[in-house]
């Protein structure tokens, strides 16, 4: 998913290149995507639980949290 | 303002993402979701607060905070203001310039949340009519406020005195503003929160007709009308069109859940320390309401949805004489705070599972990984928070 993300954000800096606006937020996005990608894999890690739903649960969240943080409205 | 110090403080939100499982590992049995609502047992006046939500909102959001106290939830949240009946009415201009004096009263810089729609528009143009020095107010705006509403953009450009911030790019991830923030939100709450799609489903019309009708044809229950009749007697007036009714449900339970779901979580995303009293709905004041109780019948003024909050608009007419605007514009959804507040959340890692009235965040580490097993580990601080069932 977050692979997804990287690439469609990477399409978009080249085929905006020209605009150096929107060449900025797709940078800035890329990194603000990295950051997170850290985040959640070591929560990932971290996490601790009796129940496998929780996993399961929460992977649609992340889908959500993705959107938010490539939102290109954001 | 200073950050208060409380030995316990209560809720001031929930987030709805993890609301069925507190519920649930705190013992309370969900009988019935609705949106994201629950239902619980033993919180039965609450309980048909939802169902009074559920026939107003195809997707009803925000638990409903009673400000009659009539019909709390299992949630504890910080009192709200009370509601207490208006007796003296006031006109819209007076109201309006009541609410400016008082906030300017306060005697710190003011941040006015412009998003461009009518509700922000008209407290911006309030401000700039009533305020004794307009250099103690400042207009944080997003690239988004501007598209909303670009001639009045370019009115406060050329106000001398007035400082404007975009908050757009990495700025409103680490804002860092003092003074109170006052925000447009709450005036959809205290205007009956009508929506299109309700208008769509029903016809301008079903807002005319007798509520008790149309609540028994989707909830066809004698005790949930009767449960509604009862709390419709603390407005203190006749309470009997629908439109009456939603009015009276938003006004009375709805009215800052928006601010303190949303809004709020924007703030606090960014400090550890942001006073949730710094954060003000314009529209949430006795003063407001003083004009509002007494105009009901003027809140939609046709079945042309432009006529919602006409009166709003055309105050703003008598600054900027914007006729297109005035005759044309609608609400518009903006979701760029939220989509805003969500970002800041995530990057800055500060989801939360509650925010308390003291602007502390109730979190996990490993948040949005959430289990019954944190909750164990942390429960025993916040037992205070929950109600037992049957208590209200």
């Amino acid at each position: 998913m977050i692979v997804q993300h990287r690439i469609s954000l990477q399409q978009d800096l080249y085929a905006k290149a020209s605009d150096p606006v929107v060449f900025k937020r797709r940078m800035r996005m890329l990194s603000q995507l990295a950051l997170y990608e850290s985040q959640i894999y070591q929560k990932i890690y971290n996490f601790c639980t009796d129940d496998v739903n929780d996993y399961a649960l929460t992977m649609q969240w992340i889908m959500q949290e993705l959107y938010h943080v490539t939102d290109r409205n954001g | 303002m200073s950050l208060i110090v409380m030995d316990k403080p209560l809720v001031k939100s929930v987030n709805s993402t993890y609301s069925q499982k507190l519920l649930q590992y705190n013992g309370y049995e969900i009988v019935q979701s609705l949106g994201a609502f629950h239902k619980v047992f033993g919180f039965d006046k609450y309980n048909y607060l939802i169902d009074i939500n559920s026939v107003f909102s195809n997707y009803p959001r925000f638990d409903p905070v009673d400000r009659t106290g009539q019909a709390l939830g299992p949630i504890q949240y910080a009192p709200e203001r009370p509601w207490t009946i208006p007796h003296t009415e006031i006109n819209l201009e007076s109201a309006l310039q009541q609410r400016v004096k008082d906030l300017c009263a306060i005697g710190q810089p003011i941040n006015l949340l412009w998003s461009g729609g009518i509700d922000s528009t008209a407290m911006v143009a309030a401000f700039l009519q009533y305020a004794p020095d307009i250099k103690q107010c400042k207009i944080v705006y997003s690239p988004w406020s501007t598209y909303e509403h670009p001639e009045f953009y370019q009115l406060l450009k050329n106000i001398a005195g007035l400082e404007l911030l975009d908050t757009s790019g990495e700025f409103y991830l680490h804002m860092n503003l003092n003074g109170i923030f006052v925000s447009g939100n709450t005036s959809d709450e205290i205007h009956a929160s009508i929506d299109l799609s309700f208008l769509e489903a029903y016809k301008y019309d079903s807002l005319f007709t007798p509520w008790q009708d149309f609540f028994y044809k989707l909830i066809p229950n004698q005790q949930f009308i009767d449960f509604c009749q009862q709390h419709f007697q603390a407005a203190g007036r006749d309470i009997v069109t629908v439109l009456d009714a939603r009015w009276w449900f938003y006004a009375s339970c709805k009215l800052t859940s928006i601010l303190n779901s949303c809004n709020l979580s924007f703030f606090t995303a960014g400090s550890n320390t942001f006073d949730p009293n710094r954060l003000v709905g314009f529209f949430d004041c006795d003063c407001y309401e003083q004009f509002i109780y007494f105009n009901l019948d003027r809140i939609i003024e046709s079945d042309n949805y432009a006529t919602w909050r006409q009166f709003l608009k055309d105050f703003v007419y008598q600054y900027d004489h914007n006729d297109t605007w005035r005759r044309n514009k609608q609400k518009f959804n903006s979701n760029q705070i939220q989509v805003y507040t969500f970002k800041k959340q995530i990057l800055n890692d500060s989801r939360n599972l509650m925010l308390l009235e003291d602007g502390k965040k109730v979190a996990t580490p490993n948040l949005p990984f959430f289990s019954r097993l944190d909750w164990e580990n942390i429960k025993s601080q916040y037992q205070h928070v929950f109600r037992e069932p049957c208590s209200v």
